[in-house]
């Protein structure tokens, strides 16, 4: 009796011990900042609104001193604003933002990117001549977020990892 | 016809070429010594999105902000408004022979910038709403006043 009921407890014990480590170990907090790379370039020459552009971690994420996320984790961010420039003195128009990356099939959210731009302003003179006078606008400017570029974003929620190897 | 051209290059003195959106500036051209308006943080559970006006250019085209079809309020030059608001995207837009849409992600907490200039149209000047930094506002928004609430029926 006594064999019997030492075996269920050391296979108790063993199968605890495997839960534990199958279990997730490892908690980024919301807010936690991390620093993206954008992969391919964007411009608001060529974007359109609710395009989705490839970014990856240009820094691993560290909780504890320990780097659960690796950089180079894939993610997709979201082109929430384009706008050519136009003739009147318009400028190009950006606001993009950071939907998430993924690790081993696990999303983590990204939010407040705070990425807002407008190319320069473009000039408008007045030609005063006789027999009429001319209105001239220049264009505005574009835009352009090379490849590379690397910008700060912000964990939406908190995800809990498995232990890094 | 060569005397024609002559006189009109030599009548052509011009080229005043000023930026589409020049900062505001008073009377006494004071408008550099002030600092920008300071923006409070928004409500709890909300965000907002700071509209300004920084340009003279184009004083008597109304840039009226509207989002679905209702007056956020009016914008006329050297003006600001704080429109707080739900977080989630947002489509704001502004008429005049055409119509121009920015669309922004207000965030929790969040402060997001937007300005309005005029640029040139066919006819007549054509409002344009452009994201900004807050860096950009504390450029131009020098010397801006607050925009009291849009009271329906109001004028520009």
């Amino acid at each position: 009796m006594r064999v019997l009921i030492g075996l269920a407890l050391a296979l108790g014990g063993m199968a605890g011990a495997a839960q534990a480590q199958a279990a997730p170990c490892c908690t980024i907090a919301a807010e936690t900042a991390v620093r993206i790379e954008i992969v391919a370039p964007v411009s608001s020459r060529s974007s359109r609104t609710g395009q989705l552009f490839a970014i990856r971690l240009a820094e691993p994420i560290l909780v504890d001193g320990r780097a659960l996320v690796p950089a180079g984790a894939a993610g997709i961010g979201e082109v929430v604003h384009a706008a050519r420039r136009g003739g009147g003195g318009t400028p190009g128009e950006l606001i993009l933002a950071a939907r998430y990356l993924d690790h081993g099939g696990v999303r983590i959210a990204l939010h407040k990117l705070r990425f807002a731009r407008s190319g320069a302003d473009g000039r408008i003179g007045f030609v005063v001549g006789y027999p009429a006078s001319y209105l001239l606008t220049t264009p505005g400017g574009h835009v352009d977020v090379p490849a590379g570029t690397i910008l700060q974003a912000l964990v939406a929620a908190p995800v809990t990892l498995p232990a890094p190897d | 016809m060569a005397r024609f051209t002559r006189l009109m290059l030599i009548g052509a003195f011009a080229a005043l070429a000023i930026p589409a959106a020049a900062p505001a500036q008073n009377s006494s051209g004071q408008a550099e010594a002030q600092a920008a308006p300071v923006i409070p943080p928004p409500p709890a559970g909300m965000g907002q999105v700071v509209f300004y006006r920084s340009s003279r250019m184009g004083f008597a085209i109304s840039c009226r902000v509207h989002e679905n079809g209702q007056v956020v309020n009016r914008l006329p030059p050297g003006k600001y408004f704080i429109h707080s608001t739900t977080p989630g995207a947002h489509a704001y837009s502004v008429r005049s022979e055409a119509t121009d849409v920015i669309r922004v992600e207000v965030e929790e907490g969040e402060t997001q910038y937007v300005r309005c200039a005029i640029g040139m149209g066919i006819g007549v000047g054509r409002p344009n709403l452009s994201p900004q930094s807050r860096e950009d506002f504390d450029r131009r928004g020098r010397g801006l006043d607050l925009m009291p609430p849009f009271v329906a029926g109001s004028d520009d």
